[in-house]
């Protein structure tokens, strides 16, 4: 197992390296400079010139893209254009706060779907179970951003339980803290709840009626055991599997909640980012974002390998 | 027969219904047969003969669609008007079922200790440590030496002999009087399968058990079992002591049943082949 982690952690490098060199290239393909966006309209086009000639914009690309590679490969992401700050700082301070509405929603998500599931799964009432499906669909076909600015008039204008948007870090005042992520964590994860939900009844569904459900009783083993251990065991594992998935889903869901809410999060640092061309800073945060993904890719394996010893990580690979 | 011996098992006018909704379909008629302890018995029959029914009747582990009417007496107990909580405790205790497919019957993501482990907990009240020595000694008992190292590990690890070993190591852990096994040797192949059988009859032997043996194999039935039960979409063809069925078959189909298995050194022109039209009792 150990030897299996490592090996993937050398390979993290090359599977972070091919969206990074995308991202280089499509950068430069899309329209929009940055130096003229940095000197605004009034600029002259010498002034942009000079500036460009700064930047080093003017050179070939492949020399750019050699330089580019060489900060790369010593992860030297350089300086933000517009906010004059180092970008390793900037992302990671971002990604703080982003990681901290990841974790809120996904134990929102988390506690609510399985347990939907489970319940839909092994309800006898029909009209229950096809509600909680139905309710599941609506959750993912909703847009996040709808169900955010649904909650913000909801709760936030029109019965003001919570702020409106804004953050306050945990470490300043915990409780405050709470109030400005309670709905973002809500948005974010009752609609990842309504997938982990399908995967978690789907499971449950299929192994209420594996054999060795029957085995269990035929040993005289209680309905309630039979559901809490063997149903629930084997259901587990594609369950886990779609938890690292949401993972993913939840950062994507992020850029967009966390603008609805103004949350200074990875997301609205990148959206900010690309709006301003923000070469180096894009970059940061495009490299953290590649680097949680296959993190949290490799996480889900060896758990899943933990809870399922037919899944044998060594040979795989 | 011996005289004097109780009856265990009674099975009288057996009938099952598969619920569906353009309205029941039976599958298993009016079935009858006996069984005393320390005796096995062979149900014989084809696919869709009803045999597994009948056992999963006998077990109370019928599927929710399937309803069974009449009695199945168990030490003169109805099991079929006996309430839920009553089966369990009789489940796993005094009635073991042993499964076609270990791979399957057997939990995918559970050491086969832990599996082995709960029902003795419950049934007989064992620590987690007397247990797990019992599961221990079982399984030495069906031919897996402790040194296998067999309680912790997973069914996909086993072989095909040794997953059966365990289910059979399992079914039989809580000193239950009567033993269900359903087609037990079908998955294995044909070394294996003389070897599980001949377990089972040494267990019967030594632990003074009942033993069902459901089969569409009369070759094989007709060696390892005391009386026998042929059936035939879902009615009883014939039955009586096996020697006896075998030696003079009264059913046609029985007959045809016999002929058809191979005969080392005789190669027929043609093989045999059994009319069921003949016999069923079903009109299609």
């Amino acid at each position: 197992m150990l030897n299996y982690i490592f090996k993937r952690l050398l390979a993290l490098l090359p599977t972070i390296a091919v969206p990074m060199v995308l991202l280089f290239v499509l950068l430069r393909l899309t329209p929009g400079d940055p130096a003229a966006v940095i000197l605004g309209e009034e600029a002259t086009a010498t002034d942009i010139e000079n500036l460009r000639e700064e930047m080093g914009l003017n050179q070939p690309i492949i020399l750019q893209f050699i330089v580019w590679l060489g900060r790369m490969v010593r992860f030297d992401f350089g300086e933000s254009i517009f906010l004059r700050a180092p970008v390793s700082e900037l992302v990671l301070a971002a990604a703080t706060v982003t990681a901290q509405l990841a974790v809120l929603a996904l134990i929102v998500a988390v506690l609510l779907g399985p347990l939907l599931g489970a319940i839909a799964a092994s309800t006898k009432s029909r009209i229950v179970d096809k509600a909680m499906v139905v309710g599941s669909a609506v959750g993912i076909a909703m847009p996040t951003f709808w169900l955010a600015i649904l909650m913000v008039l909801v709760f936030g204008v029109m019965l003001r339980w919570f702020p409106v948007a804004g953050y306050v870090a945990p470490t300043e005042n915990f409780g405050q803290f709470l109030s400005f992520m309670a709905m973002p964590a809500l948005a974010l994860g009752v609609l990842e709840a309504a997938t982990l939900f399908r995967y978690s009844r789907n499971g449950v569904l299929d192994a209420k009626f594996q054999p060795f459900v029957t085995t269990a009783r035929a040993q005289g083993i209680g309905e309630r055991t039979i559901t809490g251990k063997y149903v629930f065991r084997a259901a587990l594992v594609p369950v886990v599997t779609v938890v690292g998935l949401s993972m993913a889903s939840l950062l994507g869901g992020a850029v967009v909640t966390e603008n609805v809410f103004s949350l200074p999060g990875l997301g609205k640092l990148l959206l900010t980012a690309v709006d301003r061309r923000d070469y180096p800073l894009i970059e940061g945060c495009i490299f953290l974002i590649a680097i949680i993904f296959v993190v949290v890719n490799l996480l889900v394996d060896v758990v899943c390998a933990l809870i399922d010893p037919r899944i044998r990580l060594d040979s795989k690979d | 027969m011996s005289v004097g011996e109780k009856v265990l098992l009674e099975v009288c006018d057996l009938n099952i219904d598969i619920l569906k909704p353009e309205g029941p379909s039976r599958v298993v008629h009016s079935l009858n047969f006996s069984l005393k302890a320390g005796k096995t018995l062979g149900v014989v029959g084809e696919s869709g003969s009803g045999k597994s029914m009948t056992a999963t009747a006998i077990m109370g582990i019928l599927p929710d669609v399937a309803v069974a009417s009449g009695q199945i007496l168990y030490k003169g107990q109805d099991l079929l008007t006996a309430t839920h909580a009553e089966r369990r405790k009789l489940s796993g205790s005094e009635i073991g079922f042993i499964f076609q497919e270990p791979m399957s019957a057997l939990h995918p993501t559970m050491t086969i200790g832990e599996q082995m482990i709960r029902p003795m907990r419950m049934h007989l009240g064992f620590s987690k440590k007397q247990a797990r020595d019992r599961a221990s000694d079982l399984l030495d008992l069906v031919g897996i030496p402790p040194t296998r190292g067999v309680l912790g590990s997973y069914v996909h690890q086993l072989s095909g002999g040794m997953r059966q070993r365990v289910m059979i190591a399992m079914s039989i852990s809580c000193n239950p009087a009567l033993l269900l096994a359903d087609e037990p040797t079908t998955a294995l192949d044909a070394t294996i399968q003389k070897q599980i059988l001949d377990l089972l009859l040494k267990l019967r032997d030594d632990l003074d058990l009942a033993l069902v043996l459901i089969s569409h194999d009369l070759g094989l039935v007709s060696q390892y079992t005391d009386d026998v039960v042929v059936m035939l979409d879902g009615y009883e063809m014939e039955q009586g002591a096996t020697q006896e069925v075998i030696a003079n078959p009264k059913s046609g189909y029985t007959q045809g049943l016999l002929e058809a298995a191979p005969r080392l050194g005789h190669q027929p022109h043609r093989l045999p082949v059994i009319d069921k039209s003949i016999y069923s009792k079903v009109t299609l």
